[in-house]
């Protein structure tokens, strides 16, 4: 045997020993699950004991298809599924029903987010984003579409609409589950997150938020009408409140010295 | 044998045996049992840790179901040692304040942070916490103090062009409140300053139909007056 081949030789044994990883790309996050798996059967055998399923880190949000909806979850987010409910039990979703327009979804079947505080049942066509806050409060931005909210102890249903956010919590000594005053969506804040949990094409989510932007901004000019509204209620509350003590005051006035004069008469002073 | 055939020979016989060496030294070694060990272990760990938050989010929906129940059996009891029990379960389960009350605070210490600084002269510093004030607490019933030191400072600091433009901010977002009157009043000023005496007028005029009797639309008539003499 000749020396002639000694380079090949060497590079076979330089490509043998060399180790190749693949890495998969992290843009799209994926979850990890209890029970292991679970969340490929959602749709056709949900487990009776629930799946219990949290994103994993990456750049995007972890996505996942359940009753005709698309939940889009940020890393560290962990959701619970059983039966016909969703829960969000840690960090912050998006929830987007059928791209279906509303009038074409009338029929359909409506979406539960449950909460220790109550229930949201989504309405046709929805676009959400729910948080939970560290001291446990929720809020939920309407990015489209309307989602009612039946909350422990009250009686009405509360409804809200398109382009408002609403912060509700823990049920007060009255035995009511506590909801601040509905604003209006914190825009900038929210089209970024939207963007970035959904990682969509920013054409197609640039139509998109064209298409709700009007919208969002009537939710702001009716916020703002009816605060205004409410200023001058109290306002005009706390003035009656004024003009009764006034009243009340000079009625005293007057029987004091209607009681000074009969004292004086009493007592042939005059 | 060339000197250069025997260098490649030995070179390769030298990656020969470390090759051997060290699937040799990993076929005997315990690491890789050990990473898969760890590996199942964290994701043990991890399922236990999901396992938890569902058991205390359980808990949860318990605690606020008895919580919203608890008001009305406390209603209909005296407040007796019998009660006692009902009470104290009362207390454990009811919600902590709500939290606006504390972004209210938040808002005020701000506030006060601004106004320190505003009073030591340190105006720049004074615009920085307004400004953080009005981004971050935008709906809080200090913002609109917030919006008014904001001009003043920036009166301060002859910055002309921002307290034109944080004036009309205010005149948009609280047009009837006696502190925009006042940052108008600056407005006027700026105009003046800047020899546009139609426009200081104007504001001035529009002062005393806003704000009749107030102390805002004497202020704009005095400078009217001076603008016309």
């Amino acid at each position: 045997m000749g020396f002639r081949y000694w380079p090949q030789i060497l590079v076979f044994i330089l490509a043998y020993g060399l180790e190749v990883e693949v890495q998969a790309a992290l843009e799209q996050g994926s979850w990890f699950s209890e029970p292991e798996g679970c969340e490929m059967n959602l749709e056709n055998s949900p487990e009776e004991s629930g799946c219990l399923l949290r994103a994993l880190p990456a750049q995007g949000a972890s996505q996942l298809s359940w009753k005709g909806a698309q939940v889009y979850a940020f890393p560290g987010t962990v959701i619970f599924v059983q039966g016909e409910g969703l829960r969000l039990l840690k960090g912050e979703l998006i929830l987007k029903d059928s791209d279906l327009e509303l009038q074409d979804r009338e029929d359909a079947s409506t979406i539960v987010l449950g909460t220790e505080y109550g229930r949201m049942i989504s309405q046709a066509g929805v676009w959400l984003m729910l948080k939970r806050e560290a001291d446990h409060w929720m809020e939920v931005d309407v990015l489209r579409g309307s989602v009612d909210l039946k909350l422990l102890g009250h009686q009405e249903k509360l409804s809200v609409g398109q382009g408002f956010s609403l912060r509700f919590g823990p049920v007060n000594e009255k035995g009511l589950s506590q909801v601040e005053l509905p604003q209006p969506v914190r825009v900038q804040s929210v089209l970024m997150r939207w963007l970035r949990g959904t990682q969509k094409d920013p054409e197609v989510w640039r139509t998109k938020v064209q298409l709700v932007l009007p919208s969002w901004q009537t939710a702001a000019e009716e916020i703002a009408l009816w605060q205004s509204q409410t200023v001058l209620r109290h306002l005009a509350s706390v003035q009656e409140e004024e003009r009764k003590r006034a009243q009340r005051a000079l009625q005293r006035q007057r029987e004091d010295e209607e009681l000074r004069r009969l004292f004086r008469q009493k007592n042939y002073l005059e | 044998m060339t000197v250069q055939q025997s260098a490649l020979m030995a070179l390769t016989m030298a990656l020969i045996w470390l090759g051997a060496y060290f699937s040799f030294q990993q076929h005997f070694s315990a690491e890789p049992v050990y990473i898969q060990q760890l590996e199942r272990l964290s994701s043990e760990l991890e399922r236990e840790r999901m396992r938890t938050l569902l058991a205390e989010m359980r808990m949860r929906d318990f605690q606020q179901e008895v919580a919203a129940l608890v008001p009305q059996w406390l209603d209909s009891l005296t407040p007796g040692q019998e009660s006692y029990p009902l009470r104290n379960l009362a207390s454990v389960t009811a919600a902590p304040p709500s939290p606006s009350a504390h972004r209210n605070s938040a808002a005020e210490i701000l506030l006060e942070e601004g106004k320190r600084e505003f009073r030591q002269g340190q105006f720049a510093r004074a615009i920085r916490s307004f400004e953080f004030l009005i981004e971050q607490q935008g709906y809080s019933r200090h913002a609109v103090e917030a919006y008014f030191l904001l001009v003043e400072s920036h009166y301060q600091l002859q910055q002309h062009e921002q307290v034109l433009a944080r004036v009309e901010q205010m005149i948009q977002l609280f047009p009837g409140h006696e502190l925009t009157g006042t940052a108008m009043i600056r407005m006027g000023h700026v105009f003046e300053y800047r020899r546009r005496t139609h426009e200081a007028q104007a504001v001035y005029r529009s002062l005393i139909q806003l704000f009749p009797g107030r102390a805002v639309a004497s202020q704009a008539q005095e400078a009217l007056s001076e603008l016309e003499f």
